[in-house]
């Protein structure tokens, strides 16, 4: 993984020696060797643009990968993802509003950038306080409840933001704002990704504590419980964990989709279902692909493209393979399919 | 350990499953629970399992309420075969039955030897060490069946709930399945079907009808054609087989017009 990393770093539209970037690494880092020789911008370059960008994309992988696993155990489906609580949904509503409405209302109170961070961080927590809410009338939170409310939140958010596009037509910022939507992982400095490191490490480790508790969820409800596994009070945690880190990912980069959907099911077919091994292995290859994917979403033109094209177009054949190779059936019951 | 269940009601909305319902398994006793299809033999041992909420009455488990009970102390006591088992995610077969561990170990305590030989032990006790490999979703229905039964063996409880243990099995391994549970030596509460069954297994026999416990006692007490005739309504002959084992004819509408 960190081979990855030190890999990503030296690529992009300025190239930059190899041996110029390990010690440009080296010395920020561990404070080895001189590199007053270098020249200061090409040291920016590494240091606060690639640097950065290559451990933000290592940790958003890493992120989506742990709550897609997390997930598809928590609502024991296959095709759920880290968006499934309408978290995604939420954000983009919360961009959508600063990115349009922004430039009018709050261009005082917040500098634009900034503000569609806040705004996105927002619309995801209330997407899934209100999915929270939604899956517990009626008494306990079930698999089937919570799938459904996201869908009902994701509806609600979708239709809002599009009812704000509709009202306040503006060609730019509806550029940006799709922009946005198609996940990137530019714009980070370090604060970002101290932010978003921190959030992920603390998910890490009480999911690591978790994952006797995540193979039992698999088995469902019923036998979850006799097995001793409260899931009421589970889920509830669980919840909470994964959207503020999810909320906290999408704020800063965008709806990137598909890492957190297929990585869980690599790594499966990889591993199997046992959360013991899946879990790590999981972590590892989300962050493995999205510095990759970040790697080919700045190399191939002058521009940039969108980092969430690039982990479709990548991953969705991929998981094609899998699913038509033939050992791994998604567990789908049907033993004639697998 | 033993079960006590005392006038226990259980409802969904605008319709109650389950109307005071009381009965008691003693130490080591195999008790039965019979009933048409609906009667709500299903519900009240999910009631006594915990994973539906009754409306009133009491469930001990060795005198102690399981509402002042953790689900992981209930786990640790008893454990529980149904008949619907199926995954949406594909587990080894070793695995599911290392599951049964779970109320056992502390969350980040990892498997050790001793995990492993119980649940090899378990899988020896149901004929399918051999498959522990597979992956559970490609075994056939009475293979699964016989998986979920070592799994509660695993789970090393003094007491055994089933709901329909044996369907899906062919005869080889209903007998097999109720044989292994009677060796266990658990306090067995179980939901049936075969009335053949029920009285070549339990020492005592619940009767549930419509919600509503009618009748109890051995076998031999319970079991009777006007007892069939009311609740099923199926004409039958009760008699014993030269064995001594009471035996069960039924006498469907088709063979009865013949004769």
């Amino acid at each position: 993984m960190f081979t990855v990393l030190f890999f990503t770093t030296f690529i992009g539209a300025v190239s930059v020696p190899f041996d110029t970037v390990v010690r440009i690494v080296l010395n920020k880092l561990l404070g080895i060797g001189d590199i007053s020789d270098i020249r200061p911008a090409t040291v920016a370059i590494v240091w606060q643009l690639y640097a950065p960008r290559g451990m933000l994309g290592l940790i958003v992988g890493a992120g989506l990968a742990l709550v897609g696993v997390v997930m598809q155990a928590m609502v024991q489906n296959p095709l759920a993802d880290p968006y499934i609580l309408g978290i995604s949904s939420g954000a983009s509503l919360g961009a959508t509003f600063a990115i349009l409405m922004g430039s009018t209302v709050i261009a005082g109170t917040f500098m634009s950038g900034a503000g569609v961070e806040i705004f996105a961080f927002i619309g995801a927590i209330v997407a899934s306080v209100a999915v929270f809410a939604l899956s517990s009338v009626g008494g306990r939170i079930t698999s089937t409840k919570l799938v459904l409310s996201g869908c009902i939140i994701s509806a609600i958010c979708g239709a809002f933001s599009s009812l704000i596009v509709y009202l306040a037509p503006n060609a730019t910022a509806m550029r940006s704002l799709t922009f946005w939507s198609m996940g990137s992982l530019s714009t980070s400095g370090f604060n970002t990704v101290t932010l978003c490191a921190a959030v992920l490490v603390v998910a890490i480790i009480f999911f690591l504590t978790q994952l006797r508790n995540l193979n039992a969820m698999m088995l469902g409800d019923s036998t979850a419980t006799t097995l001793g596994i409260n899931l009421a009070t589970l889920r509830k945690v669980y919840i909470v964990i994964t959207s503020i880190l999810i909320a906290v990912l999408v704020s800063n980069c965008g709806i990137i989709g598909f890492v957190g959907l297929i990585i869980p099911h690599i790594s499966r077919a990889l591993v199997g279902t046992n959360h013991w091994k899946l879990m790590p292995i999981s972590i590892l290859l989300g962050a493995i692909f999205m510095m990759v994917a970040d790697v080919f979403a700045r190399s191939f033109t002058t521009s940039e493209i969108p980092i969430g094209i690039i982990t479709s177009i990548c991953g969705a054949p991929v998981f094609a393979y899998i699913m038509i190779r033939k050992s791994y059936g998604f567990g789908g019951g049907d033993s004639r399919w697998t | 350990m033993d079960i006590k269940v005392t006038d226990v009601d259980v409802s969904v909305p605008k319709k109650r499953i389950v109307e005071h319902a009381s009965l008691h398994v003693d130490e080591g006793e195999f008790v039965g629970l019979i009933g048409p299809n609906g009667s709500g033999k299903s519900t009240l041992l999910k009631t006594i399992y915990r994973t539906m909420k009754r409306e009133s009455g009491e469930i001990l488990l060795d005198d102690v309420t399981i509402d002042s009970m953790s689900l992981r102390d209930s786990a640790l006591k008893m454990s529980v075969v149904t008949q619907h088992n199926y995954y949406n995610f594909d587990f080894k077969v070793e695995e599911v039955v290392m599951m049964g561990r779970t109320p056992h170990k502390r969350s980040m305590e990892l498997d050790d030897d001793t995990d492993r030989a119980i649940v090899k032990e378990a899988l020896e006790a149901v004929n399918m060490y051999g498959f522990k490999d597979r992956n559970f979703s490609s075994l056939s229905g009475g293979e699964q069946q016989r998986i979920i039964l070592a799994r509660a063996l695993a789970q090393q409880t003094p007491c055994l709930v089933l709901d329909e243990p044996t369907n899906h099995l062919d005869i080889k391994y209903q007998l097999e399945v109720l044989d292994i549970v009677k060796a266990s030596g658990c306090t067995a509460l179980c939901a049936l079907h075969d009335l053949n069954l029920a009285a070549q297994y339990c020492d005592r026999l619940y009767v549930l009808d419509k919600g509503k416990i009618v009748k109890e006692g051995t076998p031999e007490e319970v079991i009777t054609e006007p007892m069939i005739k009311e609740i099923y309504g199926v004409d039958a002959t009760v008699d014993h087989h030269p064995s001594g084992q009471l035996n069960v004819v039924y006498h469907p509408a088709h063979l009865a017009k013949r004769s």
